[in-house]
C-alpha cells in the first residue's frame, strides 16, 4: 500500500535551508504569513553555505563586480547591514582587511582603477554603487616597508599592496543557522530530512512533495543552492542557466593562523584559479581556490588542487611551513551564469509564467550578500501585486533553535 | 564523473535537447539549434517543425563564430567591435555573427565547439543557448517531446547510425531536410570527415528539390554542368547517390561518408527498418 503523505498548508515555502533560505525566511518572518522552510538535510547550511572561503565583501571585493549586476546591486548594499546583523543576531564577525599584493607596474595600474573607483562609489551620491557614510574606511596604497609592517612574513617579491580595511570573515554555517533561529523565534517553521522530489501546481496552489509531507503553499522560494535548476525544473519554473564552479579550499591550523592577519591574494594571469589566503573567524587559514567547470556529484578532492592551494601560500609567504599544518581540504560548488564570459550574475526573479514562483541563485559571494537578499524578495513579490503586512511583534533578536 | 573534452554527437545531441527542454519550458519561439566542433564544421543541428526555415544557417553561422573566434558573440558585439562589426566580415561574407545567442563549448578550459541558436529575440536566443552550454554539464539527459517532423527525424537519423554501427561501415553524415529542402535535422556522426555534411545536406536538398532521389535526377534534367549552388540560399545540386526523397511529412534523407554506392544502400535500408 502506498503511505499516506502528510499534508502542511503554508503560506510560503522556502526550499533549502542555507545561507539564502534562512536569511530570507528570517526577512519574511517580519510579516504576516505562515512560513515553512524544507531543507533535505538534518541542520541548517550544510552544503555550499559550509564549504566556501568565509570571506565577507565589505569594500574592494564587492567593487570589482560588474555594475549594474544584482550581484554589484546586492552585495554593496549589504556592507552597511553586516555590523548591525552581527550585534543583533550575536556571530562573530572579524574584520580582517585584504592586501592586494603588486608585483609590478601592471598589477599597480589595475589596483589604481579600483582605488579610484572605491573613492567614488564612497563619496559621489550619483554612483551606482554608493557605499553609505561611515560603513567604508578609504582604501590605501601600502609600499613594502609598511606592506611588511602589516605581514611580517610575506615574500619579498612584492614591492606594496592596496589595502582594504574593511574586508571581514564569519562562519557561514553560523550566521545561517542565527539567521535561521531568529525565524524560527518569530513563527517560521522547519523541515529537516525533508528531500522535495515532485511538484505539482493544483489550483493556482503549489504542491510540494517529499516521502513524508506534501507541502500545499500559495509561494515557494527556490533557493536549493546548486539543485536550484533541478528544483526549479520540476516546475517549469527554470527561466535561467548555470553551470556549476567546484572550487577546492584548503584549511591549515591555527599555529600558522597566527602568522598571518590579513586576506592576501595576487590577480590570477592566464589562469582561472583564485590565488589567496586568508584567516578565518576561527583563527585558521583557508588558501585557494581551485575552480574547474564539472559535473556537481564529482566532488573528489584532486591532488592538483591542493598542490594549487599550497603553492598559492608558498608564494604569498616563503617562509611558512604549510604543508606540516594541513588540517583539511574540501571542494564546494557554486552556481555560475554566463560561465563563457564569466559576466556572473545573482538571479532573483519570478519566472515570467509561473507566477508566485521565485527563484535565488547566488553563486559567488552569496553569503556576503545575504542581508539584502529577504529585501530583494519581499520588492519583487510586491511588484507581483503579493501583499506584505508587518507584525506588529518581531523581534529581531531572539533566537530559538530549529531542531525539534 | 567529469567530463571528457571532447565533442562528440552524443553531447551535441545532449546540448540541442537541452535547449529545446528550455525553450519549450519557457514558451519561447521554435528555432534552429546547432552545436559546432573546434573548426566551426557542423556535428549537430535540430530544426523544430514551426521554427523558420532560415533559422537553419543563422544557428550554423552563430555556433561558427563561437566556434573560429572562441568567444560569444555577446563579446564580439559589445567589447570587441563595439558597433564596428561588419569590418569582420568584409573578409567573412557576413558569417560571422554578433547576434547573441552564439557561445563557445568550454571544457577543462578549453573551447571545443560552438553552440548556436536562431528563432527568438537576441535575449531569448542567449538564453537558449546558455541553457545549451549548462546542458553539457547535466548528467541526466534531457526528455523532450518534439513535433512530428523533428521526431521521425530523429528516428531516421538513430537507424542510419545502427545500420552503419551493426556493418562496421565507416561513420557518415546525415542530413534530413523538409518538403522545401530546409534541413530539420544534420548529424555528423564521430569520425566523420566534415566535408561529408555538405555532400549529405546537397543530397537530401537534391531529392527534396525534385521529388526524386539524388542521382535519379539527371534522368529527368539531363546531365547538368552548370547549376545554382548557392551555400547562402540553401540552393545545393549534388546528383550522386545517397539521396532518398521521402514526401511525407519530411522531404527527404541524404547520408555521405562511404562510396556514392554504400551511403545509397546505407539510406534505403534504414528506410527499410523502419517501414517508410
Ligand atoms: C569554493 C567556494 C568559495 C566561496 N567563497 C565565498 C566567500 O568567501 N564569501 C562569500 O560570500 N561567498 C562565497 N562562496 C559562495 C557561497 O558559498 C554561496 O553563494 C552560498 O553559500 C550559497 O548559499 P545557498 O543558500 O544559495 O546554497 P546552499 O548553502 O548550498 O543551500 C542550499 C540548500 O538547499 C538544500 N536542498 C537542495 N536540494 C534540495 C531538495 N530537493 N529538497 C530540500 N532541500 C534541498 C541543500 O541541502 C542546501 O542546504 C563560495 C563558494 C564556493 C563554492
Amino acid at each position: 500500500m502506498p503511505k499516506v503523505l502528510e499534508t502542511i498548508n503554508t503560506d510560503i515555502s522556502i526550499i533549502g535551508a542555507g545561507i539564502a533560505g534562512s536569511a530570507i525566511a528570517r526577512e519574511l518572518s517580519k510579516y504576516d504569513l505562515s512560513i515553512t522552510v524544507i531543507e533535505q538535510k538534518n541542520d541548517i547550511g550544510l552544503e555550499g553555505t559550509t564549504t566556501n572561503h568565509a570571506l565577507v565583501c565589505q569594500g574592494a571585493d564587492s567593487l570589482t563586480f560588474r555594475p549594474g549586476t544584482l550581484h554589484a546591486e546586492l552585495n554593496i548594499k549589504s556592507i552597511p547591514l553586516w555590523p548591525k546583523l552581527a550585534e543583533e543576531l550575536n556571530f562573530k564577525f572579524r574584520r580582517i582587511g585584504g592586501l592586494w599584493l603588486i608585483r609590478d607596474n601592471s598589477d599597480f595600474k589595475k589596483f589604481q582603477k579600483m582605488y579610484s573607483r572605491a573613492f567614488k562609489s564612497s563619496l559621489d551620491p550619483k554612483s551606482p554603487l554608493l557605499i553609505p557614510e561611515g560603513s567604508f574606511i578609504p582604501l590605501k596604497f601600502l609600499n613594502k616597508k609598511e606592506l611588511k609592517n602589516e605581514e611580517p612574513e610575506i615574500s619579498d617579491e612584492f614591492f606594496g599592496a592596496l589595502y582594504d580595511p574593511n574586508l571581514a570573515t564569519v562562519n557561514p554555517p553560523e550566521v545561517a543557522k542565527a539567521y535561521a533561529e531568529n525565524a524560527k523565534a518569530n513563527g517560521t517553521e522547519f523541515l529537516f530530512n525533508t528531500k522535495i522530489n515532485n511538484i505539482k501546481r493544483v489550483s493556482g496552489k503549489f504542491e510540494l512533495y517529499s516521502d513524508k509531507y506534501i507541502i500545499k503553499t500559495d509561494i515557494v522560494i527556490n533557493a536549493s543552492g546548486i539543485e536550484a535548476d533541478k528544483i526549479a525544473e520540476l516546475a517549469k519554473a527554470r527561466d535561467f542557466s548555470y553551470v556549476p564552479f567546484k572550487g577546492t579550499i584548503v584549511e591549515f591550523d591555527d599555529e600558522l593562523g597566527k602568522m598571518i592577519n590579513h586576506e592576501t591574494l595576487i590577480l590570477p594571469r592566464g589562469s582561472p584559479h583564485m590565488q589567496l589566503i586568508s584567516p578565518t573567524y576561527d583563527g585558521k587559514l583557508r588558501a585557494g581556490i581551485y575552480l574547474e567547470m564539472t559535473f556537481r556529484s564529482n566532488k573528489e578532492i584532486k591532488d592538483y588542487a591542493i598542490k594549487h592551494a599550497i603553492n598559492v601560500s608558498k608564494t604569498l609567504y616563503p617562509g611558512l611551513p604549510f604543508e606540516n599544518h594541513i588540517l583539511k581540504s574540501f571542494t564546494g560548488f557554486m552556481a555560475m551564469t554566463n560561465p563563457d564570459t564569466g559576466w556572473h550574475d545573482f538571479v532573483i526573479g519570478i519566472p515570467e509564467f509561473v507566477p508566485n514562483w521565485v527563484n535565488v541563485i547566488l553563486g559567488p559571494a552569496g553569503v556576503s550578500a545575504s542581508p539584502m537578499l529577504g529585501k530583494k524578495v519581499v520588492e519583487i513579490l510586491s511588484k507581483s501585486g503579493v501583499r506584505f503586512e508587518e507584525k506588529k511583534n518581531y523581534q529581531p533578536s531572539i533566537r530559538k533553535g530549529v531542531i525539534s | 564523473m567529469s567530463l571528457n573534452n571532447t565533442l562528440n554527437l552524443n553531447l551535441a545531441r545532449k546540448i540541442i535537447n537541452a535547449m529545446i527542454s528550455f525553450s519549450m519550458d519557457n514558451n519561447m519561439l521554435p528555432g534552429s539549434y546547432a552545436v559546432t566542433d573546434s573548426g566551426g564544421h557542423v556535428v549537430a543541428l535540430e530544426r523544430r517543425d514551426s521554427a523558420l526555415p532560415a533559422t537553419v544557417d543563422l544557428a550554423i553561422d552563430k555556433a561558427w563564430t563561437a566556434s573560429v573566434m572562441k568567444l560569444s558573440a555577446k563579446v564580439l558585439d559589445q567589447v570587441i567591435t563595439r558597433g564596428e562589426g561588419w569590418r569582420l566580415n568584409v573578409k567573412y561574407h557576413g558569417r560571422m555573427t554578433l547576434i547573441h545567442g552564439a557561445i563557445p563549448l568550454i571544457i577543462q578550459g578549453e573551447v571545443v565547439g560552438g553552440i548556436g541558436h536562431s528563432g527568438e529575440s537576441i535575449e531569448g536566443d542567449e538564453k537558449i543557448a546558455q541553457a545549451g552550454f549548462a546542458g553539457a554539464y547535466r548528467e541526466e539527459e534531457f526528455e523532450t517531446n518534439v513535433e512530428k517532423g523533428l521526431e521521425i527525424s530523429r528516428s531516421i537519423a538513430e537507424s542510419v547510425i545502427n545500420y552503419v554501427n551493426s556493418n562496421k561501415l565507416k561513420p557518415v553524415a546525415i542530413t534530413i531536410t523538409d518538403v522545401n529542402g530546409w534541413p530539420l535535422l544534420i548529424y555528423r556522426m564521430d569520425g566523420t570527415p566534415y566535408g561529408f555534411v555538405e555532400i549529405s545536406r546537397s543530397r537530401a536538398w537534391t531529392s527534396s528539390a525534385f521529388k526524386l532521389n539524388s542521382h535519379e535526377v539527371t534522368k529527368i534534367v539531363g546531365e547538368i554542368i552548370e547549376c545554382p549552388n548557392g551555400e547562402d540560399s540553401n540552393e545545393r545540386f549534388n546528383t550522386s547517390q545517397g539521396g532518398i526523397y521521402i514526401g511525407n511529412i519530411i522531404g527527404s534523407l541524404g547520408v555521405a561518408g562511404n562510396s556514392p554506392e554504400e551511403d545509397y544502400k546505407i539510406a534505403t535500408n534504414s528506410l527499410k527498418s523502419l517501414n517508410i
